[in-house]
Protein backbone atom coordinates (compact mmCIF):
# COMPACT_ATOMS: atom_id res chain seq x y z
CA UNK A 1 0.00 0.00 0.00
CA UNK A 2 1.28 3.38 -1.27
CA UNK A 3 1.62 6.65 1.21
CA UNK A 4 -1.17 8.06 -0.48
CA UNK A 5 -3.68 4.66 0.06
CA UNK A 6 -3.17 4.76 3.31
CA UNK A 7 -4.06 8.34 3.81
CA UNK A 8 -6.69 7.73 1.89
CA UNK A 9 -7.58 4.95 4.19
CA UNK A 10 -7.09 6.89 7.03
CA UNK A 11 -9.35 9.64 5.66
CA UNK A 12 -12.48 7.63 4.78
CA UNK A 13 -12.19 5.67 8.76
CA UNK A 14 -11.96 8.83 10.33
CA UNK A 15 -15.11 10.01 8.27
CA UNK A 16 -17.05 7.33 9.05
CA UNK A 17 -16.35 7.13 12.38
CA UNK A 18 -17.17 10.78 12.54
CA UNK A 19 -20.49 10.11 11.22
CA UNK A 20 -20.99 7.36 13.68
CA UNK A 21 -19.26 7.63 16.94
CA UNK A 22 -21.03 9.36 19.19
CA UNK A 23 -17.68 9.31 21.80
CA UNK A 24 -15.13 10.25 19.18
CA UNK A 25 -17.65 13.18 17.69
CA UNK A 26 -17.49 14.75 21.61
CA UNK A 27 -13.32 14.29 21.66
CA UNK A 28 -13.40 16.29 18.24
CA UNK A 29 -15.61 19.12 19.24
CA UNK A 30 -14.17 19.16 22.82
CA UNK A 31 -12.96 23.01 22.27
CA UNK A 32 -16.74 23.79 21.21
CA UNK A 33 -18.13 22.07 24.04
CA UNK A 34 -15.04 23.60 26.36
CA UNK A 35 -16.70 26.95 25.17
CA UNK A 36 -20.14 26.36 25.97
CA UNK A 37 -19.20 24.75 29.40
CA UNK A 38 -17.80 28.29 30.24
CA UNK A 39 -21.42 30.26 29.19
CA UNK A 40 -24.02 27.24 30.15
CA UNK A 41 -21.69 25.42 32.88
CA UNK A 42 -24.62 22.72 33.84
CA UNK A 43 -25.55 22.15 29.86
CA UNK A 44 -23.34 19.48 29.05
CA UNK A 45 -24.59 17.69 32.25
CA UNK A 46 -28.01 17.07 31.24
CA UNK A 47 -29.44 13.67 30.53
CA UNK A 48 -30.97 13.76 27.01
CA UNK A 49 -34.26 13.89 28.28
CA UNK A 50 -37.32 11.64 27.31
CA UNK A 51 -40.34 13.05 25.22
CA UNK A 52 -44.17 11.80 25.67
CA UNK A 53 -45.41 13.88 23.26
CA UNK A 54 -43.94 13.23 20.11
CA UNK A 55 -45.77 15.25 18.00
CA UNK A 56 -44.67 18.30 19.88
CA UNK A 57 -41.27 17.03 19.80
CA UNK A 58 -39.28 19.32 17.43
CA UNK A 59 -40.47 22.37 18.78
CA UNK A 60 -39.21 25.55 20.74
CA UNK A 61 -40.69 23.82 23.80
CA UNK A 62 -39.46 20.07 22.83
CA UNK A 63 -36.18 21.05 20.98
CA UNK A 64 -34.36 17.87 19.46
CA UNK A 65 -31.32 17.20 21.59
CA UNK A 66 -28.36 16.24 20.28
CA UNK A 67 -24.40 16.47 20.54
CA UNK A 68 -23.15 19.54 19.23
CA UNK A 69 -23.34 20.02 15.32
CA UNK A 70 -22.14 16.42 14.64
CA UNK A 71 -24.87 15.30 16.38
CA UNK A 72 -27.34 17.25 14.51
CA UNK A 73 -25.66 16.53 11.27
CA UNK A 74 -25.82 12.49 11.95
CA UNK A 75 -29.46 12.52 13.57
CA UNK A 76 -31.06 14.63 10.83
CA UNK A 77 -28.94 12.21 8.37
CA UNK A 78 -30.92 9.64 9.73
CA UNK A 79 -34.20 11.06 10.09
CA UNK A 80 -37.02 9.96 7.51
CA UNK A 81 -40.43 10.12 6.42
CA UNK A 82 -42.74 7.54 7.38
CA UNK A 83 -42.50 6.20 4.34
CA UNK A 84 -38.72 5.73 4.53
CA UNK A 85 -37.64 8.96 2.28
CA UNK A 86 -34.54 10.94 3.51
CA UNK A 87 -35.04 14.69 4.38
CA UNK A 88 -32.36 17.66 2.53
CA UNK A 89 -32.41 20.17 5.01
CA UNK A 90 -30.11 23.53 5.93
CA UNK A 91 -29.58 25.61 9.06
CA UNK A 92 -32.21 28.72 8.81
CA UNK A 93 -30.71 30.25 11.89
CA UNK A 94 -30.61 29.88 15.50
CA UNK A 95 -33.65 30.90 18.42
CA UNK A 96 -34.09 33.97 20.08
CA UNK A 97 -34.60 35.50 23.32
CA UNK A 98 -34.46 32.71 26.17
CA UNK A 99 -33.88 30.22 23.29
CA UNK A 100 -30.46 31.31 21.42
CA UNK A 101 -28.83 28.11 22.09
CA UNK A 102 -31.48 26.51 19.76
CA UNK A 103 -30.37 25.89 15.58
CA UNK A 104 -33.54 25.85 13.92
CA UNK A 105 -33.45 23.62 10.46
CA UNK A 106 -35.23 23.45 7.58
CA UNK A 107 -35.84 19.94 5.79
CA UNK A 108 -37.41 19.09 2.68
CA UNK A 109 -38.06 15.05 2.05
CA UNK A 110 -37.04 13.88 -1.09
CA UNK A 111 -40.58 12.66 -2.20
CA UNK A 112 -41.51 15.93 -2.01
CA UNK A 113 -44.12 15.09 0.25
CA UNK A 114 -43.16 17.04 3.35
CA UNK A 115 -42.10 20.56 3.97
CA UNK A 116 -41.10 21.38 7.83
CA UNK A 117 -38.93 23.15 10.11
CA UNK A 118 -37.23 22.00 13.76
CA UNK A 119 -35.51 23.16 16.69
CA UNK A 120 -32.55 21.23 17.75
CA UNK A 121 -30.49 21.70 21.33
CA UNK A 122 -27.10 21.06 20.80
CA UNK A 123 -25.94 21.46 24.07
CA UNK A 124 -25.63 17.41 24.79
CA UNK A 125 -23.57 14.65 25.14
CA UNK A 126 -25.61 12.62 23.30
CA UNK A 127 -28.35 12.17 20.84
CA UNK A 128 -31.74 10.91 21.33
CA UNK A 129 -32.85 8.15 19.66
CA UNK A 130 -36.59 9.39 19.90
CA UNK A 131 -38.07 10.75 16.42
CA UNK A 132 -41.05 13.23 16.05
CA UNK A 133 -44.22 11.87 15.71
CA UNK A 134 -44.90 10.77 11.55
CA UNK A 135 -41.05 10.14 11.16
CA UNK A 136 -38.37 7.82 11.94
CA UNK A 137 -34.86 7.22 12.42
CA UNK A 138 -33.05 5.07 9.72
CA UNK A 139 -30.61 2.34 11.52
CA UNK A 140 -27.99 2.89 9.08
CA UNK A 141 -26.39 5.84 7.27
CA UNK A 142 -26.53 5.32 3.70
CA UNK A 143 -23.05 4.43 1.76
CA UNK A 144 -23.99 6.18 -1.48
CA UNK A 145 -24.78 9.43 0.37
CA UNK A 146 -23.97 9.40 4.34
CA UNK A 147 -25.00 13.20 4.74
CA UNK A 148 -27.94 15.36 3.46
CA UNK A 149 -27.90 18.57 4.59
CA UNK A 150 -25.66 21.39 5.75
CA UNK A 151 -25.54 23.36 9.26
CA UNK A 152 -24.70 26.37 7.43
CA UNK A 153 -27.57 28.12 5.37
CA UNK A 154 -28.09 27.29 1.98
CA UNK A 155 -30.39 30.48 0.48
CA UNK A 156 -31.96 28.73 -2.50
CA UNK A 157 -32.47 25.68 -0.67
CA UNK A 158 -32.84 23.01 -1.60
CA UNK A 159 -31.29 23.73 -4.87
CA UNK A 160 -27.25 24.23 -3.90
CA UNK A 161 -27.76 21.60 -1.34
CA UNK A 162 -25.71 18.66 -2.53
CA UNK A 163 -22.61 21.30 -3.47
CA UNK A 164 -23.05 22.72 0.00
CA UNK A 165 -22.60 19.44 1.34
CA UNK A 166 -19.87 18.34 -0.48
CA UNK A 167 -18.25 21.47 0.55
CA UNK A 168 -18.99 20.77 4.52
CA UNK A 169 -18.09 16.93 4.82
CA UNK A 170 -14.45 18.28 2.83
CA UNK A 171 -14.04 21.47 5.27
CA UNK A 172 -15.91 19.41 8.92
CA UNK A 173 -15.55 15.71 8.52
CA UNK A 174 -11.89 16.00 6.38
CA UNK A 175 -12.97 13.89 3.60
CA UNK A 176 -15.58 14.64 0.62
CA UNK A 177 -18.58 12.46 1.20
CA UNK A 178 -21.03 10.86 -1.74
CA UNK A 179 -23.53 12.92 -2.37
CA UNK A 180 -25.12 10.68 -5.11
CA UNK A 181 -28.60 11.15 -3.94
CA UNK A 182 -28.46 14.57 -3.39
CA UNK A 183 -27.33 15.23 -7.02
CA UNK A 184 -30.20 13.12 -8.35
CA UNK A 185 -32.80 14.96 -6.41
CA UNK A 186 -31.41 18.52 -7.53
CA UNK A 187 -30.80 17.33 -10.80
CA UNK A 188 -34.85 16.46 -10.48
CA UNK A 189 -35.78 19.51 -9.28
CA UNK A 190 -33.88 21.84 -12.41
CA UNK A 191 -35.74 18.94 -14.91
CA UNK A 192 -38.65 19.63 -13.30
CA UNK A 193 -38.72 23.15 -12.76
CA UNK B 1 -20.54 -57.72 -11.26
CA UNK B 2 -22.05 -54.71 -9.48
CA UNK B 3 -24.90 -55.88 -11.77
CA UNK B 4 -25.45 -58.46 -10.01
CA UNK B 5 -24.10 -56.94 -6.52
CA UNK B 6 -26.83 -54.17 -6.97
CA UNK B 7 -29.95 -57.40 -7.95
CA UNK B 8 -28.48 -59.40 -4.55
CA UNK B 9 -28.60 -56.05 -2.51
CA UNK B 10 -32.58 -55.20 -3.71
CA UNK B 11 -33.22 -58.99 -3.40
CA UNK B 12 -32.27 -59.29 0.63
CA UNK B 13 -33.23 -56.09 1.36
CA UNK B 14 -36.60 -56.90 -0.33
CA UNK B 15 -37.25 -54.24 -2.80
CA UNK B 16 -35.22 -51.09 -3.89
CA UNK B 17 -36.40 -48.57 -1.37
CA UNK B 18 -35.50 -50.44 1.68
CA UNK B 19 -32.09 -51.32 -0.57
CA UNK B 20 -31.47 -47.87 -0.75
CA UNK B 21 -32.18 -47.43 2.73
CA UNK B 22 -29.34 -49.19 4.26
CA UNK B 23 -27.19 -48.51 1.41
CA UNK B 24 -25.03 -46.16 3.24
CA UNK B 25 -24.26 -48.41 5.84
CA UNK B 26 -23.58 -51.44 4.13
CA UNK B 27 -21.43 -50.31 1.54
CA UNK B 28 -20.35 -47.11 2.15
CA UNK B 29 -19.98 -46.17 6.50
CA UNK B 30 -18.86 -50.46 7.18
CA UNK B 31 -15.92 -50.07 4.37
CA UNK B 32 -14.75 -46.98 5.06
CA UNK B 33 -14.87 -46.75 8.93
CA UNK B 34 -13.42 -50.04 9.00
CA UNK B 35 -10.30 -48.39 7.02
CA UNK B 36 -10.32 -45.58 9.18
CA UNK B 37 -10.61 -47.78 12.30
CA UNK B 38 -7.28 -49.56 10.94
CA UNK B 39 -5.76 -46.29 10.40
CA UNK B 40 -6.41 -44.71 13.51
CA UNK B 41 -5.34 -47.61 15.80
CA UNK B 42 -2.07 -47.76 13.89
CA UNK B 43 -1.32 -44.13 15.05
CA UNK B 44 -2.93 -45.52 18.55
CA UNK B 45 -5.61 -43.08 18.52
CA UNK B 46 -9.06 -43.87 19.87
CA UNK B 47 -11.57 -44.91 17.56
CA UNK B 48 -13.78 -42.25 15.53
CA UNK B 49 -17.27 -42.14 15.76
CA UNK B 50 -19.63 -43.48 12.82
CA UNK B 51 -20.91 -39.46 12.44
CA UNK B 52 -17.20 -38.35 12.23
CA UNK B 53 -15.96 -40.92 9.58
CA UNK B 54 -19.74 -39.99 7.51
CA UNK B 55 -18.79 -36.32 7.59
CA UNK B 56 -15.12 -36.87 6.28
CA UNK B 57 -16.54 -39.81 3.56
CA UNK B 58 -18.89 -36.92 2.51
CA UNK B 59 -16.46 -34.23 2.39
CA UNK B 60 -14.38 -36.85 0.69
CA UNK B 61 -16.90 -37.25 -2.08
CA UNK B 62 -17.66 -33.98 -2.42
CA UNK B 63 -14.16 -32.93 -3.08
CA UNK B 64 -14.05 -35.87 -5.57
CA UNK B 65 -16.75 -34.72 -7.46
CA UNK B 66 -14.74 -31.24 -7.69
CA UNK B 67 -12.14 -33.40 -9.49
CA UNK B 68 -14.43 -34.98 -12.16
CA UNK B 69 -15.53 -30.93 -12.64
CA UNK B 70 -12.12 -30.40 -13.58
CA UNK B 71 -11.59 -33.31 -15.65
CA UNK B 72 -15.17 -32.72 -17.67
CA UNK B 73 -14.19 -29.04 -18.31
CA UNK B 74 -10.90 -28.48 -18.42
CA UNK B 75 -9.88 -30.49 -21.31
CA UNK B 76 -12.42 -29.69 -23.74
CA UNK B 77 -11.94 -26.68 -26.35
CA UNK B 78 -14.44 -24.89 -25.34
CA UNK B 79 -13.15 -23.31 -22.30
CA UNK B 80 -9.91 -21.73 -24.17
CA UNK B 81 -13.17 -20.37 -26.66
CA UNK B 82 -14.68 -19.11 -23.81
CA UNK B 83 -11.48 -17.61 -22.87
CA UNK B 84 -11.27 -15.97 -26.30
CA UNK B 85 -14.58 -14.91 -26.52
CA UNK B 86 -13.96 -13.20 -22.81
CA UNK B 87 -10.74 -11.64 -24.02
CA UNK B 88 -12.93 -10.24 -27.31
CA UNK B 89 -15.85 -9.29 -24.91
CA UNK B 90 -13.44 -7.31 -23.18
CA UNK B 91 -12.46 -4.34 -25.51
CA UNK B 92 -15.66 -4.12 -26.31
CA UNK B 93 -16.99 -3.64 -22.36
CA UNK B 94 -14.22 -1.08 -22.19
CA UNK B 95 -15.84 0.96 -24.93
CA UNK B 96 -18.94 1.47 -23.53
CA UNK B 97 -20.01 5.20 -22.52
CA UNK B 98 -18.28 5.42 -19.05
CA UNK B 99 -21.24 8.16 -18.16
CA UNK B 100 -23.79 5.92 -19.19
CA UNK B 101 -23.08 3.53 -17.02
CA UNK B 102 -22.71 5.60 -13.99
CA UNK B 103 -26.34 6.70 -15.08
CA UNK B 104 -27.34 3.07 -14.97
CA UNK B 105 -25.97 2.74 -11.69
CA UNK B 106 -28.28 5.83 -9.73
CA UNK B 107 -30.55 4.97 -8.66
CA UNK B 108 -30.30 1.52 -10.06
CA UNK B 109 -27.16 0.94 -9.14
CA UNK B 110 -28.36 1.54 -5.55
CA UNK B 111 -30.65 -0.62 -5.29
CA UNK B 112 -30.28 -4.20 -5.25
CA UNK B 113 -32.26 -5.10 -8.38
CA UNK B 114 -32.06 -8.38 -9.64
CA UNK B 115 -28.71 -10.56 -7.97
CA UNK B 116 -28.86 -13.41 -9.37
CA UNK B 117 -26.85 -17.02 -9.68
CA UNK B 118 -24.50 -16.09 -11.99
CA UNK B 119 -24.21 -19.58 -13.31
CA UNK B 120 -27.88 -19.65 -13.64
CA UNK B 121 -29.02 -16.23 -15.33
CA UNK B 122 -27.13 -17.93 -18.56
CA UNK B 123 -29.97 -19.45 -19.26
CA UNK B 124 -32.22 -16.60 -18.91
CA UNK B 125 -33.06 -15.41 -22.52
CA UNK B 126 -31.91 -11.39 -21.89
CA UNK B 127 -29.04 -10.60 -23.23
CA UNK B 128 -27.19 -8.58 -20.46
CA UNK B 129 -27.36 -11.82 -18.89
CA UNK B 130 -24.85 -12.96 -20.91
CA UNK B 131 -22.12 -10.33 -20.13
CA UNK B 132 -23.06 -10.84 -16.73
CA UNK B 133 -22.14 -14.57 -16.71
CA UNK B 134 -19.36 -14.02 -18.59
CA UNK B 135 -18.08 -11.83 -16.13
CA UNK B 136 -18.56 -14.80 -13.52
CA UNK B 137 -16.70 -16.99 -15.87
CA UNK B 138 -13.90 -14.61 -15.29
CA UNK B 139 -14.10 -15.25 -12.09
CA UNK B 140 -14.24 -18.84 -12.41
CA UNK B 141 -11.12 -18.85 -14.84
CA UNK B 142 -9.39 -17.32 -12.37
CA UNK B 143 -9.96 -20.08 -9.43
CA UNK B 144 -9.58 -22.51 -12.17
CA UNK B 145 -5.84 -20.98 -12.79
CA UNK B 146 -4.91 -20.98 -9.19
CA UNK B 147 -5.97 -24.66 -8.80
CA UNK B 148 -4.56 -25.87 -12.40
CA UNK B 149 -1.71 -28.17 -11.74
CA UNK B 150 -3.86 -30.95 -9.87
CA UNK B 151 -1.58 -31.98 -7.63
CA UNK B 152 -1.68 -33.94 -4.31
CA UNK B 153 -1.78 -30.06 -2.77
CA UNK B 154 -4.41 -28.70 -4.55
CA UNK B 155 -6.39 -31.90 -4.15
CA UNK B 156 -5.62 -31.38 -0.24
CA UNK B 157 -7.07 -28.20 -0.49
CA UNK B 158 -9.95 -28.84 -1.85
CA UNK B 159 -10.53 -31.66 0.58
CA UNK B 160 -10.08 -29.50 3.23
CA UNK B 161 -12.36 -26.73 2.04
CA UNK B 162 -14.91 -29.43 1.80
CA UNK B 163 -14.35 -30.68 5.10
CA UNK B 164 -15.02 -27.54 6.37
CA UNK B 165 -18.34 -26.85 5.03
CA UNK B 166 -20.20 -27.19 7.96
CA UNK B 167 -18.16 -24.31 9.73
CA UNK B 168 -17.87 -22.73 6.67
CA UNK B 169 -21.72 -22.69 6.69
CA UNK B 170 -21.89 -21.44 10.45
CA UNK B 171 -19.98 -18.92 9.39
CA UNK B 172 -22.15 -17.98 6.78
CA UNK B 173 -24.91 -17.81 8.95
CA UNK B 174 -23.39 -15.61 11.40
CA UNK B 175 -22.21 -12.85 9.50
CA UNK B 176 -25.59 -13.15 7.86
CA UNK B 177 -27.44 -12.85 10.89
CA UNK B 178 -25.16 -9.92 12.56
CA UNK B 179 -23.51 -8.35 9.59
CA UNK B 180 -25.55 -8.44 6.38
CA UNK B 181 -23.32 -10.94 4.66
CA UNK B 182 -26.11 -11.41 1.67
CA UNK B 183 -26.92 -7.31 1.30
CA UNK B 184 -23.10 -6.77 1.08
CA UNK B 185 -22.33 -9.16 -1.57
CA UNK B 186 -25.47 -8.03 -3.24
CA UNK B 187 -24.56 -4.25 -3.48
CA UNK B 188 -20.58 -4.55 -3.82
CA UNK B 189 -20.94 -7.44 -6.60
CA UNK B 190 -24.49 -7.58 -7.41
CA UNK B 191 -25.45 -4.34 -8.00
CA UNK B 192 -22.63 -2.63 -10.17
CA UNK B 193 -22.18 -5.85 -11.77
CA UNK B 194 -25.86 -6.24 -12.77
CA UNK B 195 -25.79 -2.01 -13.89
CA UNK B 196 -22.35 -2.39 -16.44
CA UNK B 197 -23.86 -5.39 -17.79
CA UNK B 198 -27.07 -3.94 -18.47
CA UNK B 199 -25.23 -1.22 -20.75
CA UNK B 200 -22.35 -3.36 -21.83
CA UNK B 201 -24.51 -5.70 -23.36
CA UNK B 202 -26.88 -3.67 -25.12
CA UNK B 203 -23.83 -2.48 -27.28
CA UNK B 204 -22.54 -5.62 -27.59
CA UNK B 205 -25.47 -7.53 -28.67
CA UNK B 206 -26.02 -5.08 -31.79
CA UNK B 207 -22.07 -4.89 -32.41
CA UNK B 208 -21.66 -8.75 -32.15
CA UNK B 209 -24.88 -10.89 -32.07
CA UNK B 210 -23.20 -14.15 -32.74
CA UNK B 211 -20.33 -13.68 -30.15
CA UNK B 212 -23.35 -13.29 -27.89
CA UNK B 213 -25.10 -16.73 -29.02
CA UNK B 214 -21.55 -18.39 -28.82
CA UNK B 215 -20.47 -17.09 -25.39
CA UNK B 216 -24.31 -17.91 -24.17
CA UNK B 217 -24.09 -21.92 -25.48
CA UNK B 218 -20.58 -21.82 -23.92
CA UNK B 219 -21.68 -20.60 -20.49
CA UNK B 220 -24.47 -23.27 -20.66
CA UNK B 221 -22.79 -25.80 -21.50
CA UNK B 222 -20.81 -25.25 -18.74
CA UNK B 223 -23.61 -25.16 -16.36
CA UNK B 224 -24.47 -28.56 -17.62
CA UNK B 225 -20.99 -30.30 -16.56
CA UNK B 226 -21.29 -28.42 -13.57
CA UNK B 227 -24.45 -30.10 -12.85
CA UNK B 228 -23.20 -33.45 -14.09
CA UNK B 229 -20.21 -33.40 -12.13
CA UNK B 230 -22.25 -32.73 -8.98
CA UNK B 231 -24.72 -35.33 -9.67
CA UNK B 232 -23.27 -38.13 -7.90
CA UNK B 233 -22.40 -36.15 -4.67
CA UNK B 234 -26.00 -35.37 -4.43
CA UNK B 235 -26.81 -39.16 -5.02
CA UNK B 236 -24.64 -39.87 -2.14
CA UNK B 237 -26.27 -37.51 0.09
CA UNK B 238 -29.74 -39.08 -0.89
CA UNK B 239 -28.16 -42.20 0.15
CA UNK B 240 -26.80 -40.59 3.32
CA UNK B 241 -30.16 -38.97 4.52
CA UNK B 242 -31.82 -41.35 3.46
CA UNK B 243 -30.08 -44.46 6.00
CA UNK B 244 -29.92 -41.72 8.94
CA UNK B 245 -33.68 -41.23 8.94
CA UNK B 246 -33.87 -45.14 9.28
CA UNK B 247 -31.33 -45.69 11.96
CA UNK B 248 -31.50 -45.52 15.29
CA UNK B 249 -28.10 -44.28 16.09
CA UNK B 250 -26.94 -41.66 15.50
CA UNK B 251 -30.20 -40.01 17.07
CA UNK B 252 -31.76 -38.05 14.23
CA UNK B 253 -31.65 -34.47 15.91
CA UNK B 254 -28.21 -34.87 15.20
CA UNK B 255 -28.57 -35.04 11.69
CA UNK B 256 -31.01 -31.96 11.71
CA UNK B 257 -28.14 -30.24 13.89
CA UNK B 258 -26.03 -31.28 10.81
CA UNK B 259 -28.38 -30.17 8.14
CA UNK B 260 -29.62 -27.63 10.03
CA UNK B 261 -26.91 -24.98 10.45
CA UNK B 262 -26.46 -25.64 5.97
CA UNK B 263 -29.93 -25.20 5.48
CA UNK B 264 -30.46 -21.88 7.78
CA UNK B 265 -27.27 -20.60 6.67
CA UNK B 266 -28.81 -20.64 2.64
CA UNK B 267 -32.19 -19.14 4.63
CA UNK B 268 -30.38 -16.49 6.43
CA UNK B 269 -28.29 -15.59 2.97
CA UNK B 270 -30.88 -15.29 0.58
CA UNK B 271 -33.27 -13.61 3.43
CA UNK B 272 -30.40 -10.95 4.06
CA UNK B 273 -30.20 -10.74 -0.02
CA UNK B 274 -33.92 -10.33 -0.56
CA UNK B 275 -35.06 -8.02 2.24
CA UNK B 276 -35.58 -4.50 2.16
CA UNK B 277 -32.76 -2.21 1.87
CA UNK B 278 -32.46 1.54 2.70
CA UNK B 279 -31.51 2.16 -0.80
CA UNK B 280 -34.65 0.80 -1.59
CA UNK B 281 -36.58 3.31 0.16
CA UNK B 282 -34.04 6.20 -1.26
CA UNK B 283 -34.68 4.79 -4.89
CA UNK B 284 -38.40 4.98 -4.54
CA UNK B 285 -38.36 8.49 -2.79
CA UNK B 286 -36.76 10.03 -5.78
CA UNK B 287 -39.35 8.09 -7.70
CA UNK B 288 -42.09 9.59 -6.41
CA UNK B 289 -40.83 13.59 -6.11
CA UNK B 290 -40.06 12.70 -10.46
CA UNK B 291 -44.20 11.95 -10.64
CA UNK B 292 -44.96 14.46 -8.61
CA UNK B 293 -43.00 16.87 -10.75
CA UNK B 294 -44.48 15.84 -14.08
CA UNK B 295 -47.92 16.54 -12.61
CA UNK B 296 -46.39 20.13 -11.39
CA UNK B 297 -43.13 21.20 -11.49
CA UNK B 298 -40.75 22.65 -8.98
CA UNK B 299 -41.21 25.97 -7.60
CA UNK B 300 -39.18 27.05 -4.38
CA UNK B 301 -42.19 27.03 -1.97
CA UNK B 302 -41.22 28.11 0.82
CA UNK B 303 -44.27 27.71 3.57
CA UNK B 304 -44.15 24.79 5.47
CA UNK B 305 -45.82 21.70 4.65
CA UNK B 306 -47.75 18.87 6.62
CA UNK B 307 -46.66 15.69 7.63
CA UNK B 308 -48.07 13.03 5.50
Amino acid sequence: MTADEALLREMITNFWKLIKDEQYQNEVQRPLFEGFQVTHPDLLKRRVPKVADLSRLGSAEYPIAVNGVFGEISYLSLLRTSRGSPFAFHRVGSGSGTDSRLDVYELLSLDLSVRTRFHLDLYYSARTRQAPKGFKLANEFLRSNPIFGTHNNVPDFPIGISHAVRELSKDVYGCPAPVNVLRQFEGLLSEGG
Amino acid sequence: MAGADLLAGVIEWRGPFRYMMTFWDENISAPIGTIAKFLFSSLHWPEPPELAVDYATLALLLAGSFLRMRRLMHPVESLQQSKRSLKELRPAIREVDQSKIERAELPAGDKRASVATPDLVVVGPKPDKVVLGTRSAGAFEAIDRAFAPMNARSFAAILILSTLFWPLSALVLFFCLTRDLGGWIALKWGAPTQAISAVASRALWSRDPELMIFTRAQLLARWQRFMLALAPFLLFVLLFVANQALAPVPPIEVIIAIAAIPLAALGAFLWSIARRHPNDDVAEALERAERTLRKKPYTNRKEPGSVE
